[in-house]
């Protein structure tokens, strides 16, 4: 047993209600109803919730909040969309600002309609959810490391958009040590990534159906060098592992060759570090071109293999 | 012999060389040099004397001595004329003649024909000083070569550069302060104090501009008034008693008022010296000056003189007037210095004021004069010593690289200075954490004022109890999380990194081997001042190495760096900047930065008012302490003061079935804790007219965070958290098993402050105030806390809970909550605090969706969580356990039946009001508790202290002890305890 559904706390959020749906919500909690029957708190804190309940569509303002929260919710964790706003905008459907019910922005699990939903209709739902809520952590257990299992895999054409925006979140960081924004990952378009999965090796790190990291690789068979390049990972999954993982899946694709060579900032001491502790060695540095303080760092590893 | 001389003359030297250099590198040699011959002289002297040998003197009686030294008086009184005069300071002027005459006319027509043999002399305690000096205060010279290379390009353009000068009072200071722990000549004594005294007030002038200048002639008359003291005191001695000997005085058995007076007026001197009340602002004016000037005189060394002069004449202040007036300055200094140290944001006056304060409790220490309390004194010096001086250079440094002293500015130099803030750290946990050293001191200074005077527990109590609020705000303001900046460790330079890694080296050291230092070094000197002594005990012992290994432990904790965890940003109502920490979106649009800003509770502890206050206190203290027979003081004697102490007894000892009550205590306490929980959540679901969840609820949201992902912002702050929990166990294992009720307090707090830091680390703007507002809950409940224990030690003269348990048995009839009556009621009122409940929960507001949404708790999420919840149930046991305890007394079935019913009706109670009350503020909080501890505690406390009878209550089942030599004049002796002091 696994204890999910005897204690769910729910995480409350009014993405753009009229408020009607809140206040059933609230209802749920009064001694004619008393959820806390069931263990249920009304945490207002997403680091503690197991379940996010949102009353009303979400707009351009609240995308992102709902979003983060979401985001920022451990696992396992479901979503009760409560009204019938939420579940697919509503009235407020066609709205130059809505984007829609909740499943716009994140994935949704349980709907609950009704204008205003009806707090049965609620508790229903929240049991309802509390049954996925134990689907999920059984399927996470099924996975070998429980949570959030990772799968580094070669990338298909169609995650390039994605691996795009990934790439320029993750050199925002690197800009700001040298607070200087034209660096090419930043600018690249479409096409050039289109381009470059033409020529190179392309692998993807997803967690929870979401690419968090990607690598890229191509082998200069002239001079026997197997290049590694954009290796990213989302801020949010730093630390853990990706990046190694990743660097070994294009280093066996490229096996080919009998040196890797890779370049970083000068200044960027993380991955001088990191490429440091997977083998490599610097052997040259050089500045990027005119106009720039910013300046390549060169390293190398020896392919034993 | 010779090593003394060289300690003395050495430095001397080496400072007259330095000042014919110009040039940095042949400085640099020539500090280096000196800074290691001073050092390896000192540690010979440990070798050589820290053996058997106790009380060594030396004859050396050069010729002319005397005449020389007053010549340099006479040289040095007239350079301060002429700058006094050319400074327009009349006053300085007239306190520079009066003494020179006075020592003029006594040298050379009282003293014709007193010869006096032994000058010089050393015992455990001069050594422990000349220690202090020579290895914590030397390498500051070493600091300096670097930091004044660095102020003179900060500051050069303003400030002249007379480098050569400042090594050259460095040195020159040096030996004078090997010469006050050394002389044992009263003439002597008074020509190094005025050195000292030289020193400090050209080295606060350094800069030459207005402010150090006036702050400089600040420093000199308030010194020169503690020099006429002394000066006046020698005269009143030499007239008395035909001698000069310093020892004379000490151990002078007559303690009429002709004899108290020369030592109330050397008294005087050393409060003026080391910064007390009213004479605390020349320290605070002393910060203007360079950071090693800082650190040498006005930390570690030069403020040491004059505690050094105090608990040195702790035998004879010992159950007099006179040394309980020193020791009421010592305590309002200590209380009102910690008061102003939480209002201040300038990091260098936190630790002045930190300073002034600790000071005060030394002094505290040695005003009472009884072994215990100067082992505790002597202690304090050591440790306060080795820790601050570490604080102030580490200030120092991290000025010049943010060019700000603000705390505030600081947040964030775990990343923008990473090294520095982990040393500045260690010495911050050596000022109050345990097992250093302080707590430890602090701990021993509170026992041994309890039996003294309930006025001077109501100082250690408050005092000790603000001390952690502005040193844990401060670490935590260091370990928050910033946007990233680089590291700038690398800009500090060699000179400044090692002595600073020594002195962190000393504080880690200085913890370890402090058994060894108390039984070697310290236990001598009190017994032989004083025929006894006192020791930690082996269970105290055991219990600090235990923390000191858990400690220990502590960088492990970066080897397991968390695979498990994921790492997130804060939580910002939402808001957050996706890949930034700190980043959120505002209105309309806008980019903002989250700021954090400690509390400093100005309306309170504003410097200001309480300075005025204190230095008028101080004022009227300081007139009484020298017309020391004052009538009106007998009557205050009954109720505030004892006279002769009663001895104590503090050996620590393990109950019977320990370790199966351990065992008990490990399994049955999160049971019981859960099931509290549950009860409390279902009688508040009733009294809401609920139904309420079932009663295993808190074990259920238990299991499942133990399932759920843990997410952090820091790696770190689930080690902060498993710290808590281990501390909690610790503590729970120490209360369970019969062992001290003070430490068990102590260590209470502690725990939670593990839980504090990490709230901190997380650095969300929730867990940030959570965070402080938490540590507010601990300092309004921790008098109250301290004083429970001290009532009950008032009740049944032990600490030790075993004996607390078992005293009915000797008394017949009663337990404790029927003498201390208004100590539980306090206590049941601090307990609302303690247990997280409505009107006190500041900081985790327990009924969510508040302002705070979670508090402390905020960014714990998963394992973490659970591992909180768990420490909770363990801590709520523990504190019902207090309560438990004012009935377990007599027949088993009160321990067992009656005192756990007590404890739950004390329990239901609690609900009650946690759904009867709304949410106070901080301030009602701090008000209201602070209110209940001095009106229920100290009522309790001061009636107890009047009308104890408990001395006859044990006395038969122990030997009863000789008393200690009738000393003081109008007090009738008190009964006596029994105790089993050491041989």
């Amino acid at each position: 047993m696994a204890y999910f559904h005897k204690s769910p706390w729910i995480m409350h959020y009014d993405a753009s209600s009229c408020n009607g749906c809140d206040i059933e919500v609230l209802a749920c909690l009064t001694p004619l109803y008393d959820v806390e029957r069931f263990g249920v708190i009304n945490t207002g804190n997403p680091k503690h919730a197991d379940i996010l309940l949102i009353t009303g569509s979400v707009n351009e303002q609240t995308r992102e909040v709902v979003e983060n929260i979401y985001h920022q919710m451990p696992e396992p964790k479901v979503v009760v969309a409560t009204g019938i706003c939420a579940t697919s905008g509503g009235v407020f459907a066609e709205c130059y600002n809505i984007q829609g019910g909740v499943d716009k922005v994140i994935p949704v699990d349980v709907y609950v309609t009704g204008c205003a939903a009806k707090p049965e209709a609620i508790i229903d739902g929240v049991v309802k959810a509390l049954g996925i809520l134990e689907r999920k952590y059984e399927a996470m257990q099924a996975l070998a490391g429980g949570v959030d299992q990772m799968i580094i895999a070669p990338a298909a054409a169609e995650d390039l958009p994605e691996i795009l925006a990934l790439q320029k979140i993750a050199f925002k960081s690197e800009a700001e040590i040298y607070n200087d924004f034209s660096m090419a990952p930043l600018r690249q378009s479409m096409t050039d990534i289109q381009t470059d999965f033409q020529k190179m090796v392309f692998f993807k790190a997803v967690i929870n159906g979401k690419i968090v990291g990607s690598a890229r690789g191509w082998l200069d068979k002239e001079s026997g060098t197997g290049h590694v390049g954009r290796l990213v990972v989302h801020p949010y999954f730093h630390g853990r592992g990706l990046g190694h993982k990743m660097l070994l899946a294009v280093e066996t694709a490229l096996a080919a060759s009998q040196r890797f060579e890779v370049f970083t900032g000068h200044k960027s001491k993380r991955n001088i570090q990191f490429f440091e502790r997977c083998g490599y060695k610097p052997f040259r540095q050089e500045k990027v071109g005119p106009g720039t303080q910013r300046e390549r760092l060169y390293m190398e590893k020896i392919n034993h293999a | 012999m010779n090593l003394l001389l060289f300690l003395i003359a050495f430095p001397a030297l080496a400072g007259l060389i330095l000042l014919g250099i110009k040039n940095q590198a042949a400085r640099c040699v020539v500090v280096w040099g000196a800074t290691l011959a001073i050092m390896a002289a000192s540690a010979k002297l440990l070798f050589d004397f820290g053996g058997g040998a106790e009380l060594v003197q030396f004859s050396w009686n050069p010729a002319h001595a005397g005449t020389i030294m007053f010549g340099l008086e006479a040289l040095i009184g007239l350079f301060l004329v002429w700058v006094s005069l050319k400074h327009k300071k009349f006053l300085v002027t007239l306190l520079v003649i009066v003494p020179l005459v006075l020592m003029g006319w006594f040298e050379f027509t009282q003293l014709h024909g007193y010869e006096m043999e032994q000058n010089l002399f050393i015992d455990k305690f001069s050594l422990i000083m000349a220690l202090i000096i020579g290895i914590v205060g030397t390498p500051i010279a070493v600091f300096a070569l670097g930091y004044m290379r660095e102020f003179q390009e900060h500051h050069g353009e303003f400030v002249k550069d007379r480098r050569p000068l400042f090594f050259f009072i460095l040195f020159i200071f040096l030996a004078a302060m090997f010469g006050v722990v050394f002389a044992n000549n009263l003439m002597w004594l008074f020509f190094f104090w005025e050195v000292t005294t030289l020193c400090s007030f050209l080295l606060i002038g350094y800069k030459q501009d207005q402010e150090s200048t006036d702050n400089a002639f600040r420093a000199l008359w308030m010194n020169l008034l503690g020099g006429l003291a002394f000066a006046v005191g020698i005269v009143l001695f030499f007239h008395e008693k035909q001698s000069l000997a310093l020892f004379d005085l000490v151990r002078c058995q007559d303690k009429s008022a002709l004899l108290m007076l020369p030592a109330a007026l050397l008294c005087f001197a050393g409060i003026a010296k080391s910064a007390q009340l009213p004479f605390s602002s020349w320290l605070l004016g002393a910060m203007v000056a360079p950071t090693p000037v800082s650190a040498l005189l006005h930390s570690s060394t030069m403020v040491k003189a004059g505690v050094y002069l105090v608990v040195r004449l702790a035998p004879a202040l010992e159950g007099t007037r006179t040394g309980f007036l020193v020791a009421v300055i010592g305590g309002v200094t200590f209380m009102v210095g910690s008061f102003i140290a939480i209002s201040q944001r300038n990091a260098k006056k936190v630790l002045a004021w930190s300073t002034i304060a600790n000071l005060g409790l030394i002094i505290l220490c040695g005003g009472i004069g009884t072994y215990e309390s100067v082992w505790a004194a002597v202690l304090l010096i050591v440790f306060h010593a080795i820790a601050k001086c570490l604080l102030f250079l580490c200030v120092g440094v991290a000025e010049h690289k943010l060019h700000s002293r603000d705390i505030e500015d600081m947040g964030g130099m775990i990343i923008s200075l990473p090294k520095l803030s982990v040393l500045m750290q260690l010495g911050m946990a050596g000022m109050f954490l345990a097992p250093f050293g302080m707590l430890i001191s602090k701990w021993a200074a509170l026992r041994a004022v309890i039996d003294y005077s309930p006025l001077l527990v109501l100082f250690v109590i408050f005092g000790s109890s603000v001390t952690l609020f502005f040193w844990v705000k401060w670490m935590g303001k260091l370990l928050q999380v910033v946007h990233p900046h680089e590291s700038m460790d690398h800009t500090i330079c060699r000179n400044q990194w090692l002595p600073m890694y020594l002195l962190a080296a000393l504080t880690v050291l200085v913890c370890i081997i402090f058994p060894q230092l108390s039984t070697s070094l310290i236990e001598p000197y009190v017994l032989n001042e004083y025929g006894k002594t006192t020791s930690l005990g082996a269970g105290n012992v055991l219990i600090m190495l235990i923390m000191i290994g858990l400690l220990a432990l502590f960088p492990l904790s970066f080897l397991n760096y968390g695979r498990k965890v994921k790492v997130l940003s804060a939580y910002l109502g939402g808001a957050n900047i996706e890949d930034s920490q700190t980043h959120f979106r505002g209105g309309a649009g806008t980019t903002r930065e989250v700021t954090l800003h400690n509390y400093y509770l100005h309306e309170f502890f504003g410097e200001a008012k309480l300075l005025k206050i204190g230095v008028w206190i101080g004022i009227v203290l300081l007139a009484v302490l020298v017309t020391v027979q004052f009538p009106a003081l007998a009557l205050l004697d009954r109720a505030f003061f004892h006279g002769v102490p009663r001895v104590s007894v503090g050996e620590f000892s393990f109950g019977g079935g320990f370790a199966l009550r351990v065992a008990l205590f490990l399994i049955l306490a999160p049971l019981a804790g859960g099931l509290i929980a549950g009860v409390d959540r279902i009688v508040s679901a009733r009294m809401q007219g609920r139904r309420g969840p079932p009663v295993l609820q808190s074990f259920y949201d238990v299991a499942k965070l133990w399932r759920k992902e843990n997410i952090v912002v820091r790696r770190s702050q689930g080690f902060y958290v498993l710290f808590y929990f281990i501390f909690m166990l610790v503590t729970g294992i120490l209360f369970f098993s019969g062992g001290d009720l003070l430490l068990t307090v102590f260590a209470l707090t502690l725990g939670a402050i593990f839980l504090v830091l990490g709230a901190y680390k997380a650095s969300s703007p929730y867990s940030f105030i959570g965070a402080e507002r938490e540590l507010l809950q601990m300092m309004s409940y921790e008098p109250m806390l301290l004083l429970v224990a001290v009532g009950i030690y008032m009740i049944t003269g032990s600490f030790n809970v075993i004996d607390i348990v078992q005293f009915k048995a000797a008394s017949g009839g009663e337990i404790l909550a029927f003498k201390g009556p208004l100590l539980l009621l306090g206590l049941l009122f601090i307990l609302t605090i303690k247990l997280r409940k409505s009107p006190f929960d500041l900081s985790t507001s327990h009924h969510g969706h508040q302002e705070l949404v979670k508090g402390i708790t905020t960014e714990f999420s998963g394992k973490s969580l659970a591992l909180i919840e768990i420490t909770h149930w363990y801590e709520t046991v523990l504190v019902m356990g207090l309560v438990w305890l004012f009935f377990a007394q007599g027949p088993r079935y009160m321990a067992w039946l009656v005192a756990p019913a007590a404890a739950g009706v004390a329990y239901f109670l609690e609900i009650l009001a946690d759904n009867a009350c709304s949410r106070v503020k901080w301030q009602m909080l701090l008000k209201s508790s602070w209110a209940v501890a001095l009106l229920f505690g100290m009522l309790n406390v001061t009636l107890l202290f009047t009308f104890n009878s408990r001395a006859e209550t044990v006395a038969p089942a122990a030997k009863p002890v000789p008393a200690a030599p009738a000393a003081t004049v109008a007090v009738p002796a008190v009964p006596i305890l029994p105790s089993t002091p050491a041989p």
